[in-house]
């Protein structure tokens, strides 16, 4: 067809012709998605306007911020001088002192390696988990260690306790060995159970123990010589460091003196801002009197004209009319009243608080701007303003009810007359008010860069302080912790000496005592009716049991310490901010995975009882908020252990967020289990497989690793929840805001710290969620 | 020293048995620190500094209680207690003793089981108002929202003092000082009440104080002061007798200056007994002879204590008040030492 | 697991007891069960001992024994005079109500959120995305102590609003929004047929519900007459008649009146005073888990296949018919078992109350109540007892629902 000799078929194809623009790049993406019908356009406009006006609001406040302040003072002083109010600019300053406090709480800075490194060594632990393909099988058994180290590195201690407690599984694992091979699974579990608790429980402790004494024996004169060659120099250090404090303190006091000067020189140059913003305040009281003066004048004209002259009622009038004339004939007398008291109240207020135009002090704006001067030379004199309502007062105060109307609408004309004077008198006062500032802001430029410098400086200094300071407490510690060591070592022996004999008064007193007060543990516990003799023995014995046990605790203490092997320890109460979120966080969920897939196991089970168990526990747990979990973590765990067992509130959190998590866990796999096709059960089952094998082989691998992303979710909102423990005064990050506003330097400080701490949050969250899709749509691929 | 760690802690289980019914004292000393219970932050009286450092006029308590037993003003172990796990904190023996101003009253001394040691600050319940309401007593406030902190006594005052005077009102309860601050500066409630320290305290850090008035009225008595539990009067009698040593050394003008130079011996026989040159009162308590000097060296002596942290010197600039000595007509005294 | 069921063989032995499939299973739970037991046993046996040695009791007297504080948001009537127990139901009742009026708003957020996300249009589906995304993001206690800020320093104050001041009221001086809350008109019935407000206001639900029946009746109605006759009825003003005029009529009866808030003294009085903190709650909660449920519903929508959408707009219907009609309906299905869960954490996250002073059933009984009687162990037991009932209750009657629309797999 293409020879084709018709002429009116064309032969060649005519070139593409561009698009109309309407209908090409930027121009049609913006026509199709954003205005492509009335919806849609409308639905545009309103989002746009509403970022606007969010991010009217928020920039300027946050861009307009004050980095370096050593107090909330000093912040408002810098952003007074930039004619902000403390509502107009952020006070960046509290980050800048405080964010190291809300990374790690009260952790002494020099340890903070211990924790990063933990968290560093995390993604190593993970590695094995989340690309099993990609690192070597062997790292498994790091992550499997990782738990103990972690702790170890956070909470410190000698390096054999990760050790030990980690040996508690292995002795588990030993005697299920042994165990299924003599008696069968059941017994075997039940072995290793056993044999877990007996080492925890029993052994542990005591070979710990002896340990450290063995450790601690051989280096007690050693240690105790270092640490008296120890006590003996640090007062001079201490002393050193005070000394370079005070001179700091001194160099900081002269740094806040020169900051100080400059802004006085400032509030010199705006002092006719100053004075020119009191009359203002005068001027609009009287203003607003006039106005109220004049309204009053018009009530009256009204009461006055619907009754026709002064309210009265007409002699033969109902009670009630006469009630209603009287309390007219009340109001008009107290409207008469209210103009008097106003109009006198205006020129008083004139008269006192405001000055003459001539005597407003603006000599050196108007040498920049010579409008001023004629500005102020235009406007009414002060007798001006206050004369004609001198003459008002006179005349209202020949009103009376029986004042005509005629003359009550003059008065009124008048009294507004005066009032609009005076509304163009602070009119003008605006006008000259701007023009002065606007030229001291020309003035105050340079002053207001050497403010910053200035408190650029004071925040190099007070950095400088707080390092000194920091070193000069950690050597006080270091004295004051050594001074009571020092004195426990030497008591070491006399506390050992004394034990058994402590141990035979304990073992006569419980001779003496009556067999049934045996095990009783407090004396609130006696039946009533005992006599008190009984009692007596009964609080002797206690007393006598605790003294063992303290001594005891105390000498196993000193020589832990003197046998530590390892890294210092760190009280749990040190631990604060976003470390103390992580850790809960992390060992909620590290933990709880165990106890969780046992449980979505057991409510798989078609074991009944098993089964039933499982669900009361999962459904109990997730039934009730995680605030009343912490409150019972707070408030009644200790009821629940063993009489005088005692620990420290992170870990009973970390027990009761474990427990609380271990149930969302348990859905989240069970959710796994339930997705593995019915063909992989029924093929591990025709293998041949036992219930444990099955599970173990076959799957809870598969099952785990579609698990994994809800498990990263779970994560997420377990460490979005730890804010929560800050009601039961832990130091979250939250928390951490209010002891820190609690400061007197930074007390009403409010969106700053949770803008940074909302910002913190939403990276790690954000960022964790990110990585969750990631991993659904790869599990969704390998799938396909 | 710092010795029941993570894992310690659960092998020491049974450590504090029977802690509840005796031997606080001892166990203090064995363990080398105090634990004391504190606020999570109150201006002036309890809050951490930038190294995480306690510091105020409750955490000047507990210094002194653990120089006096310890010898040593650093060995406390600060707790913060929120309103609701403070007492829970104390029964259970999580801390020995409970600096956090906290009211004495009947029922907590009867019913909750504490022991109140002392007063170490007279407070009452009084009202904030802004001046531009024009409010000059309690009795106008009928119709107002008043914001309150919860968890405390305030609570129950306050309901008692409206009641009383056939007031109606609004409450707003607020969990924190300073959320209950910033819900009052916003004009979100009429009022607030706390005790009246607090309430100077707290309208000291205001960008423009004079905007505020307290109004005459308190409205209940607030005798705060430290606590300890029930029943182990020996340790009772230590928390009683440093915070008494801290008064008693103002009265007789012993400071932090001069305790050096006083300690060599004077011609006052009871200062001596005081900071132990004479007299084994010392050892009557179960501690050193120089207990109450340690305990002086800490932050100086009740005046001291007040005028660091609280005093008009600071920002806060509570006046002395009732919580002047008894000799210049304040309600603050000591048992002789003797 | 299935087993093989061997034949038996002959007498019982002990050890078929730990070898024998059969007996097996039974073992294993019976020791599971001992465990169980010896557990509970441990800590009951513990807390036993802990109560003695600090001589408390196990009482629950204190819950008659008088509150002496107050509560500012009562559904019933409640005085500081009141007992403990009445100060608890007073909190039951504000976390029945926050968690009611928060699934409503929730769900609604999360359904408009949802769709709007999945928009052509760029800016409103990245606005949305924003949303989800900041929401989901961070702690909710952070956005409750942030939202209840925000409105108590970007409203006016009551003060304001006097005569000269810089706020006035809103909708024709009906409405007051302060930073004490939002001051709506109120509805008082002058003449009552029961000397009860609470029984008047239950004799016009009861009304209500009865149009609401009947209109159900009137549209079930309908649509036989459309599936047996093509053509639908109109009936959307017999409806309304229906909605408006029974309650109208009982209304006018009772001399009902609305009531505007005023100005007086320190404070709005009369109208309804819907406060700050309940608002705060509300909106923070409501946002939080909108988030969420916008993102179910968004894979709600997701999941359903393109070919439904492109039959019905081979159909000819209209974008926003077909997501009335085919898309919305069946993602339904896969939406509701996830929106359950959500409302049980929107239930849950109601005890946050205690942030901005909502008196929940944690501030009332688990708050001043335990801190004022002592009573930790009671009072946390009847609280955890209570939200565990509600919990089930929400998840019992959403199953049910869930149940009834599910599709019947064949």
């Amino acid at each position: 067809m293409n020879n084709s000799e018709i002429s009116f078929v064309r032969t060649e194809m005519l070139p593409e012709k561009a698009p109309p623009a309407k209908e090409t790049g930027a121009i049609k993406w913006v026509r199709q998605n954003l205005f492509s019908g009335w919806l849609n356009i409308l639905l545009t406009v309103l989002s746009l306007f509403a970022i606007y006006s969010v991010l009217s609001l928020i920039l300027p406040w946050a861009f307009g911020g004050v980095w370096n302040a050593g107090s909330l003072t000093e912040c408002r002083e810098v952003l007074f001088s930039f004619y902000k109010g403390s509502h107009d600019g952020a006070c960046w300053a509290v980050i800048e002192d405080r964010w190291l406090q809300i990374m790690f709480g009260f952790y002494p800075p020099e340890l903070y390696w211990r924790p990063i490194l933990a968290f560093v060594l995390l993604f190593v632990a993970l590695a094995p988990i989340l690309f099993a393909d990609k690192v070597p099988g062997q790292l498994v058994w790091f992550s499997l260690a990782y738990p103990f180290l972690a702790a170890w590195l956070v909470w410190g201690g000698s390096v054999w306790l990760p050790i030990f407690a980690a040996f508690g599984f292995v002795a588990a694992v030993i005697a299920y060995k042994i165990l299924s091979k003599l008696a069968g699974p059941i017994v075997a579990n039940l072995g290793a159970l056993a044999a877990a608790l007996i080492w925890w429980g029993m052994l542990m402790a005591p070979i710990s123990d002896g340990l450290h004494k063995m450790v601690g024996s051989s280096r007690f004169d050693n240690t105790v010589a270092t640490l008296n060659a120890r006590t003996d120099e640090l007062p001079a250090q201490v002393a050193a460091e005070d000394a370079l404090l005070e001179a700091k303190q001194a160099e900081i006091a002269e740094a806040v003196a020169v900051k100080n000067e400059i802004l006085i020189e400032m509030t010199g140059i705006r002092i006719e801002e100053f004075g020119i913003e009191e009359q203002f305040e005068a001027k609009e009281v009287a203003l607003q009197r006039l106005d109220g003066a004049s309204e009053s004048v018009s009530d009256l004209a009204d009461i006055l004209d619907e009754w026709g002259g002064a309210p009265a009622a007409a002699s033969d009038a109902s009670e009630v009319d006469i009630a209603k004339a009287q309390a007219a004939a009340e109001t008009a007398e107290d409207l008469v009243g209210d103009i008097g008291s106003l109009l006198s109240g205006a020129l008083s207020d004139l008269a006192g608080d405001t000055v003459d135009p001539s005597e407003l002090l603006v000599p050196s704006a108007s040498q920049a701007d010579p409008s001023i001067l004629e500005d102020v030379s235009s406007m009414v004199s002060k007798a001006g303003l206050e004369d004609p309502i001198a003459a008002l007062i006179a005349r209202a105060e020949s009103v009376t009810t029986e004042t005509s109307e005629a003359d009550l609408k003059d008065l009124q004309a008048d009294i507004e007359t005066a009032s609009a004077a005076l509304g163009a008198n602070i009119e003008a006062l605006q006008t000259v008010h701007d023009k002065v500032i606007a030229t001291n802001a020309d003035a105050l430029v340079e002053p207001q860069a050497r403010l910053l410098d200035q408190t650029a400086i004071l925040t190099a200094l007070r950095d400088d302080q707080t390092v000194i300071s920091q070193s000069k407490f950690r050597l006080e510690t270091e004295l004051s912790e050594g001074n009571s060591f020092l004195s426990s070592l030497q008591s070491l022996n006399e506390r050992e000496a004394s034990l058994p004999i402590l141990q035979g008064r304990v073992d006569e007193l419980k001779a003496e005592l009556p067999r049934n007060m045996r095990n009783l543990i407090a004396v609130n516990q006696l039946p009533e009716g005992t006599s008190s003799a009984d009692e007596r023995l009964l609080s002797e014995y206690l007393g006598a049991k605790n003294d063992v046990l303290s001594v005891s605790a105390s000498v196993n203490d000193t020589y832990g310490e003197l046998g530590r092997v390892g890294l210092l320890p760190i009280d749990s109460r040190k631990i604060g901010g976003f470390m103390l979120a992580l850790i809960i966080g992390i060992a909620g969920i590290v933990l709880s995975l165990p106890l969780g897939i046992l449980l979505a196991l057991g409510r798989q089970s078609h074991l009944f009882i098993v089964n039933k168990i499982c669900v009361v526990f999962i459904e109990v747990i997730r039934g009730v908020p995680l605030i009343v979990w912490l409150f019972t973590a707070s408030l009644l765990l200790n009821y629940f252990l063993p009489p005088g067992t005692n620990f420290d509130l992170v870990l009973r959190v970390i027990i009761m967020v474990t427990l609380f998590a271990a149930a969302y866990i348990a859905e989240v796999i069970r959710g796994g289990l339930a997705a593995l096709p019915t063909g992989q059960y029924e093929g591990a089952d025709s293998l041949g497989l036992s219930y444990w094998q099955s599970m173990q082989l076959i799957i809870l691998p598969q099952a785990m690793k579609i698990s994994i992303p809800g498990i990263v979710n779970t994560f997420i909102g377990l460490f979005k929840d730890t804010t929560l423990v800050l009601f039961i005064g832990l130091f979250d990050p939250i928390g951490l805001a209010g002891a820190i506003r609690a400061d007197t330097a930074w007390n009403g400080i409010y969106w700053e710290l949770f803008i940074f701490i909302g910002l913190l949050f939403f990276i790690f969250c954000f960022s964790m969620g990110r990585y969750s899709l990631h991993l659904e749509k790869k599990l969704q691929r390998e799938h396909r | 020293m710092k010795k029941s760690v993570f894992l310690g802690a659960m092998t020491v289980a049974g450590l504090a048995a029977g802690a509840a019914a005796a031997g606080t004292l001892d166990d203090v000393k064995a363990r080398g620190t105090l634990n004391c219970g504190v606020t999570t932050g109150l201006v002036g009286f309890a809050a951490p500094d930038a190294n995480g450092v306690w510091d105020g006029f409750d955490v000047g308590v507990c210094r002194a209680v653990a120089a006096a037993v310890l010898g040593d003003p650093m060995a406390v172990e600060f707790v913060p207690t929120t309103g609701q796990t403070r007492f829970t904190a104390l029964a259970s023996g999580e801390i020995d003793l409970l600096a956090r101003n906290t009211t004495w009253t009947f029922s907590r001394d009867v019913d909750l089981k504490f022991e109140f040691v002392g007063v170490n600050y007279y407070d009452g319940q009084g009202f904030m108002v802004p001046r531009e309401l024009g409010v000059s007593s309690a009795q106008d406030l009928d119709g107002a929202t008043v914001c309150i902190q919860t968890g405390t006594t305030t609570e129950l005052n306050l309901a008692d003092y409206f009641r009383s005077n056939d007031i109606s009102y609004e409450p707003v309860p607020i969990e924190t000082n300073a959320e209950a601050q910033q819900q009052y500066l916003a004009g979100a409630c009429d009022v607030y009440t706390t005790d009246a320290s607090g309430l100077a305290a707290t309208r000291a850090t205001f960008e423009n104080p004079g905007d505020h008035v307290l109004l005459p009225e308190i409205v209940s008595k607030e005798p705060l002061g430290p606590l300890v539990r029930h029943g182990d009067n020996e340790w009772a009698d230590v928390a009683r007798w440093t915070l008494n040593a801290l008064i008693t050394a103002e009265e007789l003008g012993v400071t932090s200056a001069n305790i050096a130079e006083l300690s060599a011996g004077t011609n006052n026989p009871e200062i001596n007994r005081l900071l132990g040159t004479e007299g084994e009162l010392g050892a009557m308590l179960g501690l050193e002879a120089d207990w109450a000097k340690n305990a002086l060296m800490a932050g100086g002596n009740y005046g001291e204590l007040f005028e660091a942290n609280i005093g008009e010197s600071t920002p806060i600039g509570l006046a002395r008040g009732l919580n002047a000595m008894w000799t210049e007509g304040g309600l603050i005294y000591s048992p002789p030492f003797r | 697991m299935t087993t093989l069921t061997d034949p038996p063989k002959g007498n019982f032995r002990l050890s078929q007891l730990i070898y024998d499939t059969r007996y097996r299973s039974i073992t294993i739970q019976v020791i599971a069960m001992i465990l169980v037991l010896l557990g509970i046993f441990w800590l009951v046996n513990n807390t036993i001992q802990n109560l003695s040695a600090l001589g408390k009791d196990f009482d629950f007297g204190f819950l008659s024994q008088p509150a002496g504080y107050d509560i500012n948001q009562r559904l019933v009537e409640y005085t500081s005079q009141s007992s403990h127990g009445r100060a608890a139901i007073v909190g039951i009742l504000n976390t029945l109500l926050i968690a009611f009026l928060g699934c409503i708003l929730a769900t609604i957020l999360g359904v408009v959120v949802g769709v709007l996300r999945l928009s052509k249009n760029w800016v409103v589906s990245r606005m949305m995305a924003v949303y989800v995304e900041g929401f989901r993001n961070v702690p909710l206690l952070l956005w409750i102590i942030a939202i209840f800020a925000l409105m108590t320093e970007g409203m006016a104050q009551p003060r304001d609003f006097k005569v000269g001041g810089d706020a006035s009221m809103i909708l024709g001086d009906s409405v007051a929004v302060t930073n004490r809350g939002v001051y709506v008109p109120g509805v008082i019935l002058e003449n009552g047929l029961f000397g009860s407000a609470v029984l008047n206001w239950l004799l016009i639900l009861a009304v209500l519900i009865a149009s609401i029946v009947c209109i159900r009746i009137l549209s079930r109605r309908a649509d036989h007459i459309q599936e047996s006759t093509g053509v639908r009825p109109t009936t959307w003003y017999q409806q309304l008649a229906l909605l408006i005029v029974p309650v109208g009529l009982v209304l006018i009866l009772m001399g009902a009146q609305l009531q505007f808030p005023y100005l007086k003294g320190f404070n709005f009085t009369d109208g309804i005073h819907l406060r700050n903190s309940l608002i705060a709650l509300w909106l923070a909660l409501s946002l939080y888990t909108g988030a969420f449920i916008a993102e179910i519903v968004r894979s709600g929508i997701l999941a359903i296949s393109k070919g439904q959408s492109e039959a019905a707009a081979a159909l000819g219907m209209r974008p926003s018919r077909t997501m009335n009609l085919v898309i919305l309906p069946q993602a339904m299905r896969v939406i509701i078992p996830p929106l359950i869960s959500q409302f049980l954490n929107l239930t849950k996250n109601s005890s946050l109350a205690i942030a901005v002073g909502y008196m929940d059933v944690r501030s009332t009984l688990g708050g001043i109540t335990i801190n004022q009687t002592g009573r930790e162990l009671e009072g946390i037991l009847l609280m955890a007892l209570f939200y565990l009932v509600l919990s089930l209750v929400i998840s019992g009657v959403m199953n049910v629902y869930n149940n009834r629309t599910q599709l019947q797999e064949r």
